[in-house]
C-alpha cells in the first residue's frame, strides 16, 4: 500500500489572496480600438476589458491566450498579452506588413503572411524566444490570399487564393514552395485539424468541403442552408478535440457544425452574419463576431456538439460613440 | 390648431423626416424641384404621337439604405414607365436612381397616371405616389384634383388619395386642401364623413362647388374624442365622375399611448444568463413610435455589475413601432434584444420611453417597469482543471461565481487511486479574508461575482524521485459563502 499525505501549499490568508482573481476567457484583437483586449469573465457574464496592448494595426492572439502577435506603426512583436511591447521582441528576420496569421495546432508556431507582398513565414517558439524561419513567396500564384492555415507544428501550410470567382488551394510542406492542390468556382478557405495532417478546404463547389491528408483528397463533406441551397463557405475551423468541423457562409446567419465521424451537419441559427471563426481561449470557444465598432459586442459560440452563442459587450465606460 | 400644406419646392435637400427617407426630384428644364409625396407632375407633349418624358430622380436623403421594393405606373395607356430601377433594389444613403415616365398622346383626350413607389425604410414599408397629367395642344381643358394635409406630428405633407388613411395622433383639427392642378375648372359634388361622431367635417362650402384651374379649397376635419379609445370614420369626396373614400382614424385622450407590456424574460433571473426581452403595445397606435429601453441595476451587495448590458452594447437600446403595429423592432432589427444578467445579486430594471417621430415624448397609459431580481445564493462552481504539476505537487485552478461577492470556505477532497492510502485526503481553508481582499479590490468590479482560484497542493510520501501526483485520481471541490455550499466540482488528474 502506497501512503501519501497531502497539504495545502497556500493555506494562509495572505497567500490565497493572490490566488483569487477574475476569470479570463481569452483575448482578442479589437479593431475599433486597435488593441488587444481580454474577455473578462466567463461567457454568459463577460465583458471586453480595457485594452492591454494599444496602437495595434493588426493583431492575432494564440487560441490558448498565451501569445499575441501585434503589428503597429513602428513595431511588430510576439508578446504575452498585457506586456509592454518593445523592439527587442521582434523576431529576427520577421517579414514586414503582416496582415494574416494562423496559429499551429500546438500553439507553438504561427504562420504569418503579408497579402500585399505575397510572402508567408513560419515563426516558432524556441525555448522562450520566437524564431522566424526563412520567408516564402507566393507571388507567382494567381489571386489574393483568402485563407491561411497551419497544421500542428506549422510545418504544413494551406494557402487559399482567390482570383475573381476562382479559388485555389495550395499546400506548402516543410518550407518547400506551395504546391497546387485543387481549384474551383468559389473563394478558397481551408482549416487544418489541430493534430495530424488532415485539412479541410471549401473550394470545389458551394456547400462542399473537401478532406485532404497532405495533398491527397480523401473525402468530402456537405452542408446546406435550411432552405436546401448550397452556401458558399466563408470560413472553416476544426474543434479543439478534432471531432467537428465548423463552417460559416457568406451572407448566412448560421454556424454549421459537421460531425467528422458521421459527416452529419447541424446548423445553429445566429442573429447576425458572422464575420469571424476563430478559436478563443483554452476552454473551447469560437469567436463569431469580431466587433467592427466600439459599441458592438463580440459574439462567441461554444465549441461543443450543440454550440451555444453568447455576446460579450465592451466594459461600460470603455465604449465611445463610434 | 389648423395646418395647411406647405409648398415643397426646395432649393436644397435636407434629410427628410423620419419615415419619409426618399426624396422625389423632378428634373425639368435644367432645374430640380422636389415633388412632395402625392404631388403632381405635368408632361407637355408637342402634338399627338409625339413623345414627351418626365425625368425623376429618387434620392435617399436618410442615413441608412432604403430598399425599393416596387415601382408601378397605373392610369392612361398613353403613359408608360420608360425607365426604372429593377426591384427589389437597395439604394444606399445619399444614393440616386432615375425614373422616367413617357407620355405619347394617341389623341387630345385627357391623360393621367399615378406612379407608386414602395420602399422599406428601417424595416417598415413606406409608400410614395406621384400623379402625372399629360397635356397636348388642342386638348380640351380638364381638371386634376390633388388633396393633402400636413401631418400634425411632424408637419410632413401627406397626400389624401382614394383608399388612403388620415391618422390623428391626438384630438385636434386637420385641414385638408384640395387643389385643381388641371387645365380646366372642375367641380366637387359633396364632402361628408360617416362613422364615429368624434369626427366632424367643418368649414365646408355649399355644394356643388366649382374650382378653377389652379384654384383650391380647404376644409377641416375636427376630432374630439369623448373617451380614451380608438375611433374611425369614413371621409368621402365626391366628384362628378368618381368618389374618393378615405379612412379617418384617431385615439382618445391626447397623445396617450395604449398600454404596453414586456415580452420574453420576466421574474427572478439566474445569474450568467442572456435572456431576450421584447415590448409590445396592447393595441396599435395611429402613428409610428420611436423609443428606448434602458437598463438599470440596483445592487444588493454594494457593487456595480458592468456585465449587465444589452446585446447591442450598453444599457440603452432603441426601437421603433410602425404605425398600426404593436411589436417593437429593436436596433438589431429583431423583436427581441438579449440582455446579460451578470453574476451579482440585485435587481435589474428595464424601463421604456416613447417618443413621436418628431421627438415629442409620449406618455403611455400606466408606466410599467420590468423588474428582474438576481438572488443572493450559495456560490456556484463552473469548471476547473489541473494548471500545474510537479512530482510532488499540483495546482488546481477553478472558476465560479458568488452573487453575494463573498466566500467563506474552501473544501477539497482528494481521491486516491486504488492501492493508495491517503492520510489526510480532506483539505480545507478559510476564504473570508482572501475573498474580501479580492472582492473589495477595484480590479474585481469588472468580474462581478466571478472568481478564479488556484490552489497548490503538496504531496508527501514515497521516494523523492517518484511522481506522487500519479497516485491521485481526482479532486472534489466545494466552496461556501454565508448562504450555503456550492455544487461539487470534480477535477480529474490525467
Amino acid at each position: 500500500m502506497h501512503r501519501l499525505c497531502a497539504t495545502l501549499l497556500a493555506c494562509s490568508a495572505g497567500l490565497l489572496s493572490g490566488q483569487i482573481t477574475g476569470p479570463v476567457t481569452g483575448f482578442l484583437y479589437h479593431s475599433p480600438t486597435k488593441s488587444i483586449r481580454a474577455i473578462s469573465g466567463v461567457p454568459g457574464s463577460a465583458v471586453l476589458a480595457s485594452p492591454l496592448i494599444e496602437n495595434v494595426e493588426f493583431g492575432s492572439v494564440s487560441p490558448d491566450g498565451k501569445w499575441a502577435l501585434v503589428r503597429g506603426a513602428d513595431f511588430t512583436a510576439i508578446v504575452k498579452p498585457g506586456t509592454v511591447v518593445s523592439g527587442e521582441q521582434r523576431p529576427a528576420g520577421l517579414i514586414p506588413e503582416i496582415d494574416a496569421a494562423a496559429w499551429s495546432g500546438s500553439r507553438l508556431a504561427v504562420v504569418v503572411a503579408s497579402s500585399s507582398a505575397k510572402v508567408y513565414q513560419r515563426v516558432r517558439l524556441s525555448g522562450t524566444r520566437w524564431v522566424a524561419d526563412a520567408p516564402r513567396s507566393f507571388a507567382s500564384l494567381p489571386g489574393s490570399l483568402t485563407s491561411i492555415s497551419a497544421d500542428t507544428t506549422g510545418a504544413q501550410v494551406a494557402l487559399g487564393l482567390t482570383a475573381g470567382a476562382q479559388g485555389s488551394i495550395y499546400l506548402a510542406v516543410n518550407g518547400a514552395a506551395p504546391a497546387f492542390v485543387m481549384s474551383g468556382p468559389v473563394a478558397a478557405v481551408a482549416a487544418f485539424a489541430p493534430r495530424g495532417g488532415t485539412f479541410y478546404a471549401a473550394v470545389s463547389a458551394p456547400g462542399v468541403i473537401e478532406v485532404f491528408e497532405g495533398a491527397a483528397r480523401v473525402g468530402s463533406l456537405a452542408f446546406a442552408a435550411e432552405d436546401g441551397s448550397a452556401p458558399e463557405a466563408a470560413a472553416l475551423a476544426v474543434s479543439a478535440d478534432g471531432k467537428r468541423l465548423y463552417a460559416t457562409a457568406k451572407e448566412k446567419r448560421a454556424l454549421w457544425s459537421i460531425d467528422l465521424a458521421t459527416s452529419q451537419a447541424a446548423v445553429t441559427p445566429l442573429d447576425e452574419v458572422p464575420n469571424a471563426l476563430l478559436p478563443v481561449g483554452p476552454r473551447s470557444w469560437l469567436l463569431l463576431n469580431s466587433p467592427a465598432k466600439n459599441s458592438e459586442p463580440a459574439v462567441l459560440a461554444s465549441d461543443s456538439e450543440q454550440p451555444v452563442t453568447t455576446f460579450v459587450p465592451a466594459l461600460e465606460g470603455e465604449r465611445s460613440s463610434l | 390648431m389648423i395646418r395647411t400644406i406647405r409648398a415643397l419646392a426646395l432649393a436644397g435637400f435636407a434629410v427628410s423626416a423620419w419615415g419619409q427617407q426618399l426624396h422625389i426630384i423632378s428634373q425639368t428644364g435644367g432645374s430640380s424641384v422636389v415633388v412632395p409625396n402625392g404631388g403632381s407632375v405635368t408632361i407637355a407633349a408637342t402634338g399627338v404621337g409625339s413623345a414627351a418624358t418626365a425625368n425623376l430622380s429618387l434620392l435617399n436623403a436618410g442615413g441608412t439604405a432604403v430598399t425599393i421594393s416596387q415601382i408601378e405606373l397605373a392610369g392612361s395607356p398613353d403613359m408608360t414607365l420608360a425607365s426604372a430601377p429593377a426591384t427589389p433594389s437597395t439604394l444606399a444613403a445619399g444614393g440616386l436612381v432615375s425614373v422616367a415616365v413617357q407620355y405619347t398622346p394617341a389623341s387630345v383626350a385627357a391623360a393621367s397616371a399615378t406612379l407608386s413607389i414602395t420602399t422599406l425604410e428601417a424595416g417598415a414599408p413606406v409608400s410614395y405616389t406621384v400623379n402625372f397629367s399629360g397635356t397636348v395642344p388642342g386638348q380640351a381643358a380638364f381638371p386634376n384634383f390633388v388633396a393633402g394635409y400636413a401631418d400634425p406630428v411632424n408637419d410632413n405633407a401627406v397626400p389624401v388619395l382614394n383608399g388612403s388613411v388620415i391618422a390623428f395622433p391626438a384630438a385636434g383639427d386637420i385641414a385638408v386642401t384640395i387643389e385643381n392642378r388641371g387645365t380646366g375648372a372642375g367641380s366637387i359634388r359633396q364632402i361628408a364623413i360617416s362613422g364615429d361622431a368624434a369626427f366632424q367635417v367643418q368649414h365646408l362650402p355649399l355644394f356643388p362647388v366649382t374650382i378653377a384651374a389652379g384654384g383650391s379649397m380647404q376644409f377641416t376635419i375636427h376630432f374630439a374624442p369623448p373617451a380614451r379609445q380608438a375611433y374611425t370614420a369614413t371621409l368621402t369626396i365626391a366628384f362628378p365622375d368618381r368618389t374618393w373614400t378615405v379612412e379617418v382614424r384617431g385615439s382618445g385622450a391626447g397623445a396617450a399611448l395604449p398600454q404596453y407590456r414586456f415580452e420574453g424574460v420576466s421574474g427572478t433571473q439566474a445569474p450568467l444568463q442572456q435572456p431576450g426581452v421584447g415590448l409590445s403595445l396592447t393595441a396599435a397606435y395611429t402613428a409610428p413610435i420611436k423609443g428606448t429601453l434602458a437598463l438599470d441595476f440596483i445592487s444588493d451587495v454594494f457593487s456595480a455589475n458592468p456585465a449587465v448590458q444589452f446585446s447591442t452594447g450598453g444599457r440603452v437600446v432603441g426601437f421603433t413601432i410602425p404605425a398600426g403595429e404593436t411589436a417593437a423592432v429593436f436596433d438589431n432589427g429583431q423583436t427581441q434584444v438579449r440582455l446579460q444578467t451578470g453574476t451579482v445579486a440585485g435587481t435589474i430594471t428595464v424601463a421604456a420611453a416613447f417618443t413621436s417621430p418628431a421627438g415629442v415624448s409620449l406618455a403611455p397609459e400606466g408606466e410599467e417597469k420590468l423588474s428582474l431580481p438576481v438572488a443572493q445564493a450559495a456560490p456556484q462552481l463552473l469548471g476547473g482543471d489541473l494548471s500545474a504539476r510537479t512530482l510532488s505537487s499540483f495546482t488546481i485552478t477553478f472558476t465560479g461565481f458568488t452573487t453575494t461577492r463573498s466566500l467563506s470556505r474552501l473544501d477539497l477532497q482528494l481521491n486516491a487511486k486504488s492501492g493508495v492510502r491517503l492520510d489526510n485526503g480532506h483539505l480545507g481553508a478559510d476564504l473570508r479574508l482572501p475573498a474580501a481582499n479580492w472582492f473589495q479590490n477595484a480590479n474585481s468590479t469588472a468580474s462581478g461575482g466571478l472568481y478564479s482560484i488556484s490552489v497548490p497542493i503538496n504531496l508527501q510520501g514515497g521516494r523523492s524521485n517518484e511522481d506522487q501526483t500519479a497516485h491521485i485520481q481526482s479532486v472534489d471541490i466545494t466552496i461556501s459563502n454565508e448562504l450555503g455550499e456550492s455544487n461539487k466540482l470534480t477535477v480529474a488528474l490525467p
